[in-house]
């Protein structure tokens, strides 16, 4: 279970997040919608705990353990998955260097055994195909010259090579066309389980008819201001943020 | 106490008395008398400003003990492949018993000495004719002092179909010895081959080594040259690779600089034949109280020719690094295409990076493009890998791999590739989290 209580974070003294309160149970589907500039890759990167943001109050529980007192890859290891809005090209590391390396170092964290060459390639080989991923891609530099589409492809392959608890998908919905939207939802369907818990960011209404979340949040201004089921994604399709953007902090 | 002396100088040119009279004799004596003449500059010298060579100037060294020999064992580790044909100094001593290379038809490989006593005239053209010894007291000194080494020698349309490691190693003992290894290539018109030299230190002894390669090419020579330097942690090590270029000739030289208190290097491509193409390329890993210094100079003499530098330094805790390139481009040449890059990758708040791009344009239809960073590492790059798990100092250590692949990459022989990717992860922190290099 995911909680997160009372959360305000800022970049260079401003504020961006305003006191989100939000409780993923296990196996659910959250959606996070809102805005540009409403704060929602802030939220992503603040639970992944990237260091250019500073949580200034609250706190994030991540299965008993506080995650705020753990580095970025322990978060990793302790189940959290941030699937990057603008994934980063790393030349000169490929991503099978970088993911064999990744798999190990969360493996040990784990304490499990480390995957050996074989099994490591086995494991590549089926999740990728869950993606529909080209494997050639693996011998690339880490998304190096991606297309859109590779990239989010990549993000979520990564996510199911690592299996985490906790899944942000942070916009991997755009830059998709439909039938690369339908491959990544369907990858992500198939992780859903009672022990996996979701947030999918997004900013159109369009990838929930694929994902269909349990509860909708929507963020104005780095506050949460209205939540629902998932009648309320369409909602906000048809009215747009205008019903939520002046209106005052609405409970479901 | 007792106070110094000896002038080193004069200590070398007791030594230049107990070498032989040959060819090169009269070429010593001059060399000596330019040691004589500029001895150790110090800082204030437009060329010396990056070097510190006090403690150099200060030791009294002497030559090796001529009997110096070494186990299979110590050498075992340093060698590529087994199969690589080799040769084997250690303190400057040639090893026939640990030495492999022969020669076959248009493929002469030879030991200096050995061309020096028996066919001079071979090597009298080219031997310290191209690594200019008239301005630097490391080169001076090693020319005053040239008695051995290796000489490669292809003829015409031939081609070497393995390439040649050349190890120099150094043991050195109780008393400072200096150290002077000399590789000279000769490669005909439409020759093939690639040429590797190990600059090994084998312990903690005072030793100043002065490496100088020469490498000549003819016309339609295709010639490869490594420099892989890792040396002792008392080494001062100051060389010299100078390339000589045909025309429609492609030749590299890489520098692969990993271990040693002080690696300086001047590199130097004279392209004086069309459509000559020079490679240079370094890869410096800074530790410690490491210096590094690299000095280009490409020469471009003749219309259509291209030159590419690239050198990288990875700099940790209070390493130094200065990089000087001069591209020179003289009246006439024409079409001529450089480009120079140096880029610092700077780890540590007291690593230090500098760089000197020059150029010397008397051409005017040429491109020249120059360009010098220092960075750190990218901040979003080292998030990516860390919220997928990677720790943070083995994320560092990615990103310094990726950055030294870029000239590590470029290294053809995949054994002397392995070694240096292996040297390098050996090197950084964190190596134990990060997978195996496939
Ligand atoms: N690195 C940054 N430096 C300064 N401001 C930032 C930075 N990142 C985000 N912001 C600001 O924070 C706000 C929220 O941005 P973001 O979380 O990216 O919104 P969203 O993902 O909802 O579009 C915006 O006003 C944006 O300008
Ligand atoms: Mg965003």
């Amino acid at each position: 279970m995911l909680q997160i209580t009372n959360l305000h974070a800022s970049i260079d003294d401003t504020p961006i997040l305003r006191g989100i309160d939000l409780t993923i149970k296990d196996g659910e589907v959250h959606s996070l919608m809102g805005p540009n500039g409403s704060g929602k890759s802030t939220l992503a990167k603040v639970l992944a705990g990237d260091e250019a943001y500073e949580v200034t109050d609250g706190s994030i529980v991540l299965d008993g353990q506080d995650l705020l007192e753990l580095d970025p890859h322990e978060r990793a290891a302790a189940g959290m998955f941030m699937a990057f809005q603008y994934p980063v090209e790393i030349p000169g590391v490929t991503m099978k260097y970088f993911l064999r390396t990744a798999m190990n170092s969360v493996r040990k964290y784990r304490e499990q055994e480390e995957l050996d060459a074989y099994e490591f390639l086995s494991l590549v080989k089926e999740r990728a195909a869950m993606v529909e991923l080209d494997t050639d891609l693996l011998d690339r530099p880490v998304n190096g010259g991606f297309s859109g589409g590779e990239k989010k492809r990549a993000e979520i392959f990564q996510m199911a090579m690592l299996e985490p608890s906790i899944c942000v998908l942070d916009e991997t919905d755009s830059g998709l066309d439909i039938d690369a939207l339908r491959t990544v939802a369907d990858g992500v369907n198939k992780m859903r389980g009672a022990d996996r818990s979701f947030l999918v960011i997004t900013h159109y209404q369009r990838l929930l008819t694929y994902i269909v979340p349990d509860i909708v949040h929507v963020l104005v201004d780095g506050r949460i201001v209205r939540s629902g089921g998932k009648e309320l994604a369409l909602e906000l399709e048809e009215q747009g943020y205008a019903l939520v953007e002046d209106g005052h902090p609405v409970d479901a | 106490m007792p106070t110094m002396t000896t002038d080193p100088a004069s200590t070398v040119a007791q030594r230049l008395k107990d070498l032989p009279s040959d060819a090169l004799s009269a070429r010593r004596e001059e060399a000596l008398a330019r040691y004589q003449d500029i001895q150790w500059p110090s800082m204030r010298d437009e060329a010396w400003r990056y070097t510190n060579t006090r403690e150099i100037a200060a030791t009294e060294f002497s030559g090796a003990d001529s009997s110096a020999t070494i186990d299979a064992d110590a050498v075992a580790p340093y060698v590529l492949d087994a199969d690589m044909p080799r040769i084997v100094f250690v303190d400057g001593i040639f090893q026939p018993d640990l030495s492999t290379a022969t020669s076959r038809p248009g493929v002469h490989i030879d030991r200096l000495a050995t061309v020096m006593a028996d066919a001079p005239e071979r090597l009298t053209d080219h031997l310290a004719a191209h690594a200019d010894w008239s301005d630097d007291p490391a080169c001076a000194l090693s020319t005053a002092m040239l008695t051995d080494g290796v000489m490669v020698e292809l003829d015409p349309g031939t081609r070497m179909d393995t390439p040649l490691h050349v190890m120099f190693l150094t043991r050195g003992g109780e008393a400072p010895i200096s150290v002077h290894p000399r590789v000279l290539v000769v490669a005909g018109d439409e020759t093939t081959g690639t040429v590797i030299e190990s600059h090994v230190g084998l312990g903690g002894n005072t030793v100043l080594t002065t490496p100088v390669t020469e490498l000549i090419a003819g016309d339609k020579v295709n010639l490869d040259h490594y420099r892989m330097v890792r040396e002792g942690s008392n080494t001062w090590h100051l060389g010299d690779i100078a390339l000589h270029q045909g025309a429609h000739s492609e030749v590299s030289s890489c520098l692969l600089a990993f271990d040693g208190p002080m690696i300086r290097t001047r590199m130097r491509a004279t392209l004086a034949g069309e459509h000559g193409n020079a490679i240079l390329h370094g890869l410096a890993l800074g530790h410690g109280a490491r210096h590094i210094e690299n000095l280009l100079r490409v020469n471009h003499m003749v219309p259509n020719c291209r030159s590419r530098e690239s050198f990288k330094h990875v700099l940790e805790d209070n390493s130094t690094a200065a990089f000087t390139g001069r591209i020179y481009v003289a009246e006439g040449a024409q079409k001529t295409d450089a480009v120079q890059t140096n880029r610092n990758l700077v780890l540590s708040p007291t690593a230090r990076a500098s760089a000197r791009p020059q150029l010397e344009i008397y051409a005017d239809d040429v491109k020249c493009t120059h360009g010098a960073t220092t960075g750190e590492l990218d901040q979003e790059s080292l998030f990516y890998l860390q919220a997928r798990g990677v720790p943070t100092a083995a994320a560092r250590s990615m990103l310094v791999q990726a950055f030294a692949g870029e000239i590590l990459d470029d290294v053809a022989p995949d054994s002397l590739r392995g070694q240096a990717q292996m040297l390098l992860r050996d090197r950084l922190p964190a190596a134990e989290h990060l997978a195996m290099v496939e």
